[in-house]
């Protein structure tokens, strides 16, 4: 019984964000009603992203052997708080990526603790740039790790000369910020030319000066939201599974300890295979949210 | 631009592709119609568009004044698309039909130069009251300005006559500008009981292509009138 309820719980939540969701912004040719209440998104996102860090932390916990139900109903906590950080991220102030970054992040750590049995902020994984900053008991700094993605992506931002990087931005959004020189992007020949697309936590944003700055700065915010999915993704994700088993032998667990796997962007490509149309992909419908 | 990143299974395409922007450079343009008439009245409408340059903006008007001759005419208003809009009327001396016209639309930031012409006039050589000759026919004297040096001239230029009698019209036009005379036999004037309206158009009309980023389209009538009376009448 202890088992049953939480998934029921889990089913029932999964299920209300569809609805609201479709509500809001379409799944089908039909455009977004401006009309819709905005509570009605705001829930669709809150319970989403719960559900999300719940379901998380519940399969990590099982996996492990410690069961589902307990680390399920904290990691809806955590998964709150990423919505915290995702509605802090995408709005239109100076710091808000950084700040709303840092505030997901804790919501992170706390479904990564919650699938490992910890207390909920024993480890923290704080995410500046290309580094996951980790935070230890008591709130001592323990280490740091290198997202070799990120730097990868970073790299090629500063080398590519059709784009140049825009400190402004990247303080503001705790996260590397290039911005194109008047072009349009396009991610894996998809046909859907981009205003910004998001690598490991990485922005590239098309600077297109006719199109004005508030197209450039909703495209801004909604990058900010994917850069907050991608880590969330990276650290309760792709991080926990590789590490797993990266920590087999000494030697790579030297490695897996000055890494951060950051397999986000790779998943996230893999994910959207399932979704033809681009915009019907969930997280960019979250995305589309936030940032408008 | 196309950079694969190489990292096998995990690499990505990122192209830069350029944004489809079809007003990006679109050209000025004046499209601007002088009418002068003997009666001493000169209107000039029209409306002039700055265009956009290739960041895909607006350009803006330098100066949005247009010249014609040593008139200066500014805009009667600006379209919610930002063209300028002129429609005004200035009284001016008969003879001045007759003149060279110069026309100059507004100048536009970005864009040195303006598109321009100078076009001929034509006025009457002679009184704007005739009398029907022995025959019964009519003669009209044309006084025209000679083609102004380093103009090209325009690509059409047409002129068109009309008699308004008491009960029709008799209408005659034909390509060029209009000879410095013109004959019309009797059997072609219409029957009037005591005056016959002449009038004559010279339209000229052309665009002008030789500026980079701004086209002139200009029209530029001059409007002839006269009165003719019955020779036997005092």
């Amino acid at each position: 019984m202890r088992r049953i309820a939480p998934a029921a719980v889990a089913l029932a939540l999964l299920a209300l964000p569809a609805l609201p969701v479709r509500a809001q912004c379409g799944l089908g040719p039909e455009p977004c009603r401006p009309d819709a209440p905005t509570w009605v998104g705001e829930f669709a996102a809150l319970s989403a992203n719960a559900v999300l860090g719940g379901l998380t932390a519940g399969l990590v916990s099982h996996i492990r052997g410690d069961g589902f139900g307990d680390a399920f109903l904290r990691g809806l906590g955590g998964g709150a708080g990423v919505y915290a950080g995702k509605r802090i991220a995408s709005e239109r102030f100076d710091g808000a990526g950084l700040l709303g970054r840092q505030v997901a992040a804790v919501g992170t750590a706390m479904v990564r603790n919650a699938g490992q049995g910890e207390a909920a902020l024993t480890r923290l994984l704080l995410p500046i740039g290309p580094v996951w900053l980790e935070v230890g008991p008591g709130f001592r700094p323990s280490g740091a790790r290198i997202d070799p993605f990120a730097l990868g992506w970073t790299l090629y931002g500063l080398l590519e000369p059709e784009l140049e990087f825009d400190a402004g931005r990247s303080l503001s959004a705790g996260a590397a910020v290039f911005r194109t020189r008047g072009t349009l992007l396009s991610f894996d020949g998809e046909e859907a030319h981009a205003a910004g697309v998001t690598n490991a936590g990485v922005i590239l944003l098309a600077d297109v000066p006719a199109y004005g700055e508030p197209f450039m700065e909703r495209s801004f915010a909604h990058e900010r939201v994917h850069v907050l999915q991608q880590d969330f993704l990276g650290m309760a994700w792709t991080d926990p599974l590789v590490q797993r088993v990266v920590r087999q032998t000494p030697a790579t667990g030297a490695v897996g300890r000055r890494i951060a796997f950051n397999l986000s962007t790779e998943l996230m490509r893999g994910l959207g295979r399932l979704f033809p149309e681009h915009q019907d992909r969930p997280w960019e419908i979250e995305a589309i949210f936030f940032g408008r | 631009v196309s950079v694969c990143l190489a990292a096998g299974a995990l690499a990505g395409c990122l192209d830069f592709v350029e944004p489809e922007l079809p007003e990006r450079g679109a050209p000025a343009v004046a499209r601007l119609v002088v009418v002068v008439s003997d009666s001493g009245r000169l209107t000039m409408s029209g409306e002039a568009e700055p265009g956009f340059d290739e960041d895909g903006f607006r350009r803006r008007f330098a100066d949005p004044t247009v010249r014609v001759g040593s008139m200066t005419f500014e805009p009667e208003g600006e379209s919610a698309a930002g063209a300028l809009i002129f429609g005004s009327a200035v009284a001016i001396a008969g003879s001045a039909v007759s003149d060279t016209l110069a026309l100059l639309p507004p100048a536009v930031r970005e864009i040195a130069e303006r598109p321009t012409v100078r076009w001929a006039g034509a006025g009457r050589a002679g009184p704007d009251t005739l009398r029907l000759n022995e025959t019964g026919g009519l003669r009209l004297a044309l006084r025209t300005s000679s083609e102004p040096a380093g103009s090209p001239p325009p690509e059409t230029r047409q002129w068109f006559l009309t008699l308004t009698g008491d009960e029709g019209a008799f209408r005659l036009s034909a390509d060029g500008p209009p000879p410095d005379t013109i004959d019309v036999p009797a059997h072609f004037v219409p029957a009037f009981a005591d005056t016959l309206q002449v009038r004559l158009v010279y339209q000229q009309s052309g665009t002008v292509r030789d500026v980079a980023r701004y086209l002139g389209l200009f029209t530029l009538d001059v409007r002839l009138h006269w009165i003719v009376r019955r020779r036997d009448d005092g």
